[in-house]
């Protein structure tokens, strides 16, 4: 459950972002059902940008609970595929 | 008694060779100091030993399980960066649940030092504060051996004791390797003192083998 929470911890900061960035694309772009698509794609950016450039070191604090990149990237990956289905369900 | 093993670590950056053929060993409640110059490669040691960078050769193992990657040293490495580490949106209250066991959250909580911090911000500590609350993060975690990168840096000398009477209260249960270039408190605290210095470690006996490897003066 720690593992699970900490995993939520760690998309917060990813999910607002690009959720934001999604659904402002989906409008300026006038079709609504593209915004699990654009988030597909722009969380990855989003992860990017957050945790290898502006905060690279509180990968430490995942790390230190035994999480590494490949499973924080791995999560982010699922994440975005899960909004992508939840979006095309709606 | 649990036992960290490090061994024959090469590491070499930009074809110079930092760290060349590296052993040392680290028991269960005993802490190790490691001092060098600036550039030396002992954070980068720290980060081969943790998982977390890569070696040209290095073999890493605490009891029967071989450290590859970070993953490999989950509840048996920890290691505590030069910069924070601990997301700022979160209160210290939640961070103990997040990062602390249930066995010993409560311990940990009533801590005299971490209770009026409970319900602040971590963003919103001083930078002293900041590293106290992530040293004893570690100090309470479940891992087997802690790795402290330059945990006095910018902190008080009273903030310094505090930390150092915590890792006492707390040393049967882990081993440590800090290093500081705050070498007196590393040498006041550390029951073994080696010295990285030409990629090669060297034991240090006293002040003197210091002023002797010139990592100090004699004055």
């Amino acid at each position: 459950m720690q593992r699970l929470k900490n995993i939520a911890l760690f998309q917060k900061k990813i999910f607002f972002t690009a959720i934001i960035f999604s659904i402002v694309l989906a409008i300026a772009t006038g079709n609504l059902n593209m915004t699990g698509i654009y988030y597909f794609f722009i969380s990855p950016l989003m992860h990017y940008f957050i945790y290898e450039i502006r905060d690279s070191n509180e990968y430490y604090y995942y790390f230190n609970i035994g999480f590494d990149k490949i499973q924080l990237w791995g999560s982010t990956l699922l994440v975005a595929v899960l909004i992508f289905l939840l979006v095309a369900l709606l | 008694m649990k036992r960290l093993q490090v061994d024959s670590i090469r590491k070499s950056y930009h074809q110079k060779l930092l760290l060349s053929d590296i052993y040392l060993s680290c028991e269960q409640g005993e802490v190790i100091g490691l001092l060098g110059r600036n550039g030396s490669g002992k954070s980068t040691l720290l980060r081969i030993i943790f998982g977390e960078e890569k070696a040209e050769n290095k073999f890493v193992k605490v009891q029967d399980r071989i450290i590859k990657n970070v993953r490999d040293s989950r509840h048996l490495i920890n290691y505590l960066p030069q910069k924070n580490f601990v997301p700022g949106a979160l209160t210290i209250k939640t961070l103990i649940s997040l990062f602390i066991s249930e066995e010993k959250r409560k311990t940990f909580r009533e801590e005299t030092f971490i209770e009026p911090y409970l319900q602040q911000k971590f963003r919103h500590l001083s930078g002293g504060e900041k590293r106290m609350i992530e040293i004893m993060l570690l100090l309470y975690s479940e891992a087997d051996f802690i790795l402290l990168d330059e945990p006095f840096e910018g902190i008080s000398p009273i903030t310094k004791e505090l930390i150092i009477a915590n890792l006492e209260k707390v040393k049967p249960s882990k081993g440590y390797i800090i290093t500081d270039h705050d070498y007196e408190n590393v040498m006041k605290v550390a029951d073994r003192i080696l010295l990285l210095q030409n990629g090669t470690l060297k034991e240090i006996k006293s002040r003197k083998d210091l002023e002797r490897f010139g990592y100090v003066t004699g004055l």
